[in-house]
């Protein structure tokens, strides 16, 4: 009996031991499964994104101008970043406008990192990445799902709902377009693993107080009480058909569109509206209007550069370039209107209502 | 008399065998571990040398000012500080120096080397010379464990 009891003893060790090895063995294939996985999604992301970018600012002889080729924002809540590019897509020059123009398109393209299509996201990751795709008819942008050119000549648009859904387990999406260091653009993609490993899980690799590409990636904390895999994918796009002058337009407006918005209002003679940042969270500066509808006091500039500065990380717009011209209305009509210089030297002037 | 059956010592042995064998198993498990973290080294290795690539070639202006290594020396490389107030050429060089400190096994004596040069001619890389110039690309991790040597051939006109 005694016998029979050790000898089940050692047999049921045996037996475990065994479990315990093929255990081992197929957690670690199914890691090595993963691993290629995360690098094989991303790269081709990264290169399908990459192929967008670079078309950047394309803007056809026969065509308007392309007010704002590159834009990027914060989505709020996930804390990710999202980019809007714009390019026109056609066939070959002709130099004959009228046969050429109804066979351009103005497409717009955007790219983000969110629990779901449209926003708000949750704070929190896994998110998935989306891609957009709309064409200008007429004066909107189509959404529809759907051949999204007349005569369908275009693969289908989808934007909104029908946003597409290009990858999943998307830990950070960031982006950074610097004016002071070219016509470039930084993407930052970080992937994870759809599930959590043993403790031989090299941290994600990335030292603290590092800014590759934007401060934000280093607050989520990645990896820091969880053991999923993760891995960052960069790339850098070089915007070719971008025009020196894109270079002081884009952002201006950009800044205006994204970083600000207002409060107060420029009703009376010694009223004020305030400019906070995109998220009402911190006051950027105040922005006086002696007159009605004329910024005159010298805060403004300023308020306007820390804007630029803090918020876009886009470096030093002299007045000269880009400039606040008027600020009027109280709520929803709260209006302000910007100038940048063009191409051509001229001014161009767009109106934006940031409270509607 | 003699009794059928096995005696401990058999056991034992067996027990043992059984033991080391398994031990063996184990042992793979690590090395497989080990070959796994060299393969995502690799991989983001190959991915930092394409990109590096990419930006230079593109980046006509600037290209000849791309040359630079790092050298580790007692498992630390010595990254250039990244300042946004820096040329963007030294703002990128300090950025790649700075990803592949973090993301790859250093150890002492390893090279990262960036270099830009004429195709032909012992002549260094010359902004106001129209030529063909080569970028190059070797990096390495682990004590030279693994490395990645890239090169491109660019056209470029004055």
């Amino acid at each position: 009996m005694v016998e029979l009891m050790v000898a089940m003893v050692v047999s049921s060790a045996v037996v475990a031991a065994a479990y315990g090895s093929y255990m081992m063995v197929s957690n670690q294939y199914d890691k090595v499964v993963e691993i290629s996985e995360m690098h094989g999604a991303g790269r081709t992301v990264l290169d399908l994104m990459s192929r967008d970018l670079r078309m950047t600012g394309y803007h056809d002889y026969c065509m308007n101008s392309i007010e704002q080729p590159i834009r990027i924002q914060n989505l709020a809540g996930s804390n990710t970043e999202q980019i809007t590019i714009q390019f026109d897509e056609g066939p070959a020059l002709t130099n004959n406008c009228t046969l050429q123009e109804p066979q351009i398109d103005r497409i717009r393209i955007s790219y983000f990192a969110c629990d779901r299509p449209v926003s708000p996201c949750r704070a929190t990751g896994p998110y998935n990445l989306y891609r957009t795709k709309e064409v200008l008819i007429g004066a909107f942008w189509s959404s529809t799902q759907g051949s999204c050119a007349p005569g369908g000549r275009q693969a289908p648009c989808y934007s909104g709902q029908n946003a597409a859904l290009i990858a999943d387990n998307v830990d950070d999406l960031q982006f950074n377009y610097d004016v002071g260091a070219g016509y470039v653009v930084d993407i930052s993609l970080v992937r994870r693993s759809k599930q959590e490993y043993g403790n031989s899980v090299k941290p994600f690799p990335r030292k603290r107080g590092r800014d590759y590409v934007n401060l934000r990636t280093e607050t989520k904390n990645l990896g820091a009480s969880d053991k999923f895999m993760r891995d960052e994918f960069f790339s850098s796009v070089v915007l070719r058909n971008l025009v020196a002058s894109d270079l002081t337009r884009v952002p201006i407006f950009n800044a205006i569109e994204t970083a600000i918005s207002f409060g107060g209002g420029c009703g009376g003679s010694n009223e004020e509206l305030f400019a906070f940042s995109a998220d009402g969270s911190n006051t950027i500066g105040k922005l006086c209007c002696g007159r009605r509808t004329r910024i005159d006091c010298a805060a403004t500039s300023g308020a306007l550069a820390n804007a630029y500065n803090r918020h876009l990380r886009v470096l030093n717009i002299p007045q000269a370039l880009g400039r606040v011209v008027a600020l009027g209305g109280t709520g929803a009509d709260a209006q302000i209107q910007v100038q940048a210089i063009n191409a051509k030297g001229g001014w161009t002037t767009k109106n934006y209502f940031p409270q509607r | 008399m003699k009794e059928s059956g096995f005696t401990l010592i058999e056991a034992v042995v067996a027990l043992a065998i059984i033991g080391i064998s398994f031990a063996g198993v184990f042992g793979l498990v690590t090395i497989s571990d080990r070959s796994l973290q060299g393969a995502i080294e690799r991989e983001r290795m190959k991915m930092q040398a394409r990109q590096i690539i990419e930006t230079v070639a593109a980046d006509a202006v600037g290209q000849c000012s791309y040359t630079g290594s790092w050298v580790t020396s007692g498992g630390q490389v010595s990254c250039p500080p990244f300042s946004k107030t820096d040329l963007p050429v030294s703002q990128r060089m300090a950025r790649w120096c700075q990803r592949m400190e973090d993301g790859l096994t250093t150890v002492k004596g390893d090279q990262r080397q960036i270099r830009v040069r004429p195709l032909s001619g012992s002549q260094p890389c010359s902004s106001s010379q129209s030529s063909q110039r080569v970028i190059e690309v070797r990096l390495n991790s682990g004590g030279g464990k693994s490395q990645v040597v890239m090169k491109q051939v660019v056209y470029v006109s004055p």
